[in-house]
């Protein structure tokens, strides 16, 4: 089954670089993974570049230190936290998307990369519920694996760079870490990547960036740029209007446009549920280092479970009880996006400088007042980044959710997503661009008018300084 | 600082001695790589193989394929990474994110 519609594009150009190769197509679901989480591990980076606390600001200034010194002295340490976080995150994410783009249609070839997804997408091809169990089992597996070898020893290393002023009660620890540290041989190979590291970290040239270099004013390259975005911009939309006009009438644009709207309300209504649920149980867990030790490795599993394995138990129970399709796939979509909300706010409550928490227990805060004035404003940065990954990723799971399958029985949803999926089967190419293009434009449209004035709220208003 | 004083205080034959630790690292360390580079000569294969051999639900071949699977998660996060890095230093800026 052919996934985001963007994929099929995609697979045709990585296997033309690479012809006769299984490397294009290999590539081809290496970039579906990567468009699955880059954006978001970019916002949440980009985020704490935006909150870098203005006295850490001033002593990079006040040092004369580099672009380059001041990207490794200051930003990237000040962000890891939350960086660190958020790659754990997006690769629960991901697991999603690697059911999906493992077996790819280019045209009418189907190929089918060896892997966990393939094998799934099998499974349930052939009704196989022993061969979707031994998925869960490798899933959990290599799950464990990545978190033990991987991000286990991230989560205590980066713990360091946790900014605060009084010292935290708990530090995270790692087997892996401390082995790593302890073995004489790897340091043999880390302390000279180190030293160069370092050494590079000396040189400090552009002090003042490398602004100052240009010739003409940044006000014209920023125009002359914003105009060649413009000029590209509107290029492609007067030919995807003009490949479109040919093949499609405006009854067509008039669907996909309620469509959209039927999938935006759906968006809009489980994101509301998945924080009003989600938010007071981050905050619990987040202040308490203890627990989120031993909750996260959970909600990390129960994250990155793909929730495709799910739909099947989903397709039966809805037929069984004769259910409305239309709201009961929508929690599909959620399945896999709303512990991105968690996550961000147990990043953002364990992230909550002591120092604050400690005055607030000793004003005796308690009750509503605590939760209106001491940790909502706390951790309202990063809800703002989680609830904006999730309803992203809910955008892109309407797809998969809103036309579910187990062996040869279909469920179909109105939305947005459905009419993707459906038009991309049957290969109807015209209406797989206007799905997307109607698509990105609803998205387009919601981040600018909720998630924007709330991002910017949390910029001006609630940084920690 | 900390590491030239570790390699200087010991001696250079003491300090580059292996310990108990490096019996477990070395292997471990060693044993990932091999696994890797199977994974990626599988990966530059021609198309043929992977289209003669179909997905088998025998749950012997499934650490083969949760390799593979790993390698792509792995190749996906390292280029996320390196995007993280590059685009939102490039993108300081602008008001809020042009992504959006």
């Amino acid at each position: 089954m052919p996934i985001l519609g963007y994929i099929s594009f995609t697979v045709v150009f990585f296997m033309s670089l690479f012809p006769g190769k299984v490397l294009g197509a290999e590539l081809a679901a290496v970039f579906a993974i990567f468009t699955s989480q880059a954006w978001n591990m970019a916002f949440s980076f980009y985020q704490s570049l935006r909150t870098v606390p203005r006295d850490l600001d001033e002593a990079c200034r006040g040092f004369q230190c580099s672009a380059w010194q001041r990207f490794w002295r200051l930003e990237v340490p000040f962000s890891m936290p939350g960086l660190v976080w958020n790659m754990m995150m997006s690769m629960s994410g991901a697991w999603f998307f690697v059911v999906a783009s493992e077996a790819i249609t280019v045209g009418d070839k189907q190929i089918t990369l060896p892997g966990i997804g393939s094998y799934v997408a099998r499974a349930i091809q052939e009704k196989d519920l022993g061969a979707v169990g031994w998925a869960i089992l490798a899933m959990t597996g290599v799950i464990v694996l990545y978190d033990q070898v991987m991000f286990r020893p991230l989560v205590a290393w980066s713990d360091k760079f946790r900014f605060e002023q009084t010292g935290a009660q708990t530090v995270p620890e790692s087997w892996v870490l401390d082995l790593a540290r302890r073995a004489r041989l790897l340091r043999l190979v880390a302390v000279p990547i180190r030293r160069t590291f370092r050494f590079s970290l000396r040189f400090r040239l552009p002090v003042k960036g490398i602004r100052i270099a240009m010739p003409v004013p940044p006000r014209l390259i920023d125009m002359v740029w914003y105009a060649i975005v413009a000029a590209g911009a509107a290029y492609c939309g007067w030919s995807v209007v003009a490949y479109l006009s040919t093949t499609l009438s405006g009854g067509d644009l008039g669907k996909v446009l309620l469509l959209s709207a039927i999938t935006m309300l759906r968006v809009a209504i489980l994101i509301v549920l998945a924080s009003l649920v989600w938010v007071p149980l981050g905050v619990m867990i987040g202040l308490r280092p203890r627990w989120a030790e031993k909750i996260q490795p959970l909600a990390q599993f129960l994250a990155a479970f793909p929730a495709n394995l799910l739909f099947p138990v989903a397709v039966v129970l809805i037929v069984h009880f004769k259910l409305n399709v239309d709201v009961w796939v929508s929690p599909l979509m959620i399945l896999g996006t709303q512990w991105y909300i968690l996550f961000n706010v147990i990043a953002g409550a364990s992230a909550f400088p002591t120092d604050l928490k400690e005055a607030a227990s000793n004003f005796r805060m308690r009750g509503w007042l605590w939760w209106r004035s001491v940790i909502l404003p706390g951790i309202f940065p990063y809800f703002v980044t989680g609830a904006i990954t999730a309803s992203g990723g809910a955008w892109n799971a309407s797809i998969v959710a809103e036309y579910v399958k187990w062996g040869d029985t279909t469920l179909t949803a109105h939305g947005v997503g459905a009419f993707i999926a459906q038009t991309t089967e049957a290969g109807d190419y015209p209406r797989i661009a206007l799905g997307i293009v109607v698509l990105a434009i609803f998205v387009m449209l919601f981040n600018c008018l909720v998630w924007r004035p709330l991002y910017r709220l949390a910029e001006r208003q609630l940084r920690l300084d | 600082m900390s590491d030239q004083a570790y390699l200087s205080i010991g001696g250079r034959t003491r300090a580059l001695w292996p310990n108990r630790w490096d019996m477990v690292v070395v292997p471990l360390v060693l044993g990932s790589l091999a696994l890797a580079f199977i994974g990626v000569r599988q990966m530059v294969a021609p198309l043929e193989v992977v289209q003669e051999a179909a997905i088998s639900l025998d749950p012997s071949n499934l650490p083969v394929y949760a390799l593979r699977t790993v390698l792509r998660m792995l190749a996906g996060l390292v280029a996320s990474l390196v995007f993280t890095f590059s685009y939102a230093t490039l993108e300081p800026r602008a008001a809020v994110p042009s992504l959006f």
